[in-house]
């Protein structure tokens, strides 16, 4: 078990095997640095604090198609002064029940927020304890990035190979940067952490940077880009990066224009050229 | 007017923010859309502008938010609030249960007749607004929610 993140005395744990992303999400915690999601390799969801359960509530989450709801719950762990509020589970715990770090939660559930390309994640944030429903107020996380080594400069090529091809994305493994105890694509001496959309004109971007000093979200003009699968250059939606702890590999996910495009195959020698404009 | 399902009526003005807007007594009120109102489930708080406040064309002036969300609210025009629809500071959730009978806020124009050229009518808003849902249904055309 190792900490992703904290607020003051607030420790966000997770499993060592266990990806995680600060960015990669267009949702108000994101843009604040105040978000986590942290995914699991698993239906079930463990506590990522400890404390005592104080609230849980079922609610819509959006959906453009008329009628159609899904449910999402929100979890609230109190600690001290402050609530960690947890998404993206179904509870299997009761209001007034005490959690430790690793206790199960509930079930990962998907739903209304989440893009097909999206796995199966917990949301989780801190905010004060009198204040924690609303989507805004809530308290900027404390990173612990290192100094990050074996990073690209602009215009380099990552070079990897297709590992895995799903409906949803293809899977690539690179060379990738660490700072000994968090991994991950970095271009300039900065994490790249989120979805980048291929063409600038597409209406999500979620991404961010990240290092030991400074982190930004940054809009789609900050990054141009262009994927290639041998010398051949290719239409994708786009690309999402997280973060992952030094004993996982972390990969890039390649995310088709539509669900079930199968674009790309295993083996598929892939390079991508990224040139931050910021 | 139906678009996938989702009501446009006829008798007001719309912008690509899911904003829609209907004269008032020489004046306009302001709300968000069946389509914004879906992509806005539970509205939880909302900030509303001053009475009488000035806001320039493209400045917010209405903030809602949702659990997870927070939504941002910009006209085309500079106006001045005439009036706030004071029921949503207590149940925002109104909008959601009523979206074209709960506005959210209403302002006066300098020259009332340019939302006329700075706003959709129906039919260019349902023909935006179907396409718009038509590209992305696209891409999730074959995904299942639940798996």
């Amino acid at each position: 078990m190792k900490r992703i993140a904290n607020y003051k005395n607030i420790d966000i744990i997770s499993n060592s095997c266990n990806k995680f992303t600060f960015f990669k999400s267009p949702y108000a915690a994101h843009k604040t640095f105040s978000a986590v999601d942290i995914y699991y390799n698993s239906n079930i969801a463990p506590s990522p604090v400890w404390g005592e359960i104080i609230d849980i509530r079922e609610y819509n989450t959006p959906t453009p198609v008329k009628n159609n709801n899904s449910k999402e719950y929100l979890i609230a762990i109190k600690q001290g002064d402050y609530v960690v509020r947890i998404m993206h589970i179904k509870p299997g715990v009761e209001i007034g029940e005490k959690v430790h770090v690793g206790d199960r939660l509930g079930e990962f559930i998907r739903n209304g927020y989440f893009c097909f390309w999206n796995d199966l994640c917990m949301h989780v944030e801190c905010r004060d304890k009198n204040d924690y429903i609303r989507a805004s107020n809530n308290k900027r996380l404390n990173f612990d990035i290192g100094e990050i080594k074996n990073s690209m400069e602009n215009n380099e090529f990552f070079e990897g190979e297709v590992i895995q091809t799903r409906k949803n994305y293809a899977l690539i493994s690179a060379d990738y940067a660490t700072d000994g105890k968090i991994n991950g694509f970095a271009i300039n001496g900065y994490f790249l952490d989120g979805f980048i959309p291929l063409n600038q004109d597409y209406y999500l971007n979620y991404y961010g940077i990240i290092s030991k000093d400074y982190c930004s979200t940054l809009e789609n003009n900050n990054i141009e880009m262009q994927i290639y699968s041998g010398n051949q250059s290719i239409s994708a939606l786009g690309l999402a990066f997280s973060l992952s702890f030094n004993i996982a590999r972390p990969l890039i996910k390649i995310i088709p224009l539509q669900y079930g495009e199968y674009f790309l195959k295993e083996r598929d020698i892939i390079k991508i050229k990224i040139n931050l404009k910021w | 007017m139906q678009v996938e399902g989702f009501e446009f009526p006829e008798d007001r003005y719309y912008l690509k923010n899911h904003v829609w807007l209907k004269e008032h007594n020489h004046k306009i009120r302001i709300g968000i859309t069946d389509l914004g109102q879906s992509l806005s489930k539970e509205i939880v708080h909302i900030d509303l502008p001053e009475k009488k406040e000035y806001i320039d064309s493209g400045d917010t002036i209405v903030a809602y938010e949702t659990i997870k969300a927070v939504s941002q609210i910009t006209l085309p025009f500079d106006c001045k609030v005439s009036d706030v629809n004071e029921v949503l500071w207590e149940d925002p959730n109104k909008i959601n249960e009523d979206c074209y009978g709960e506005w959210m806020v209403e302002v006066e124009l300098a020259e009332i007749a340019q939302i006329k050229d700075l706003c959709m009518d129906v039919q260019s808003a349902a023909t935006y607004y179907r396409e718009l849902i038509k590209k992305e249904r696209e891409r999730y055309v074959g995904y299942d929610i639940t798996t």
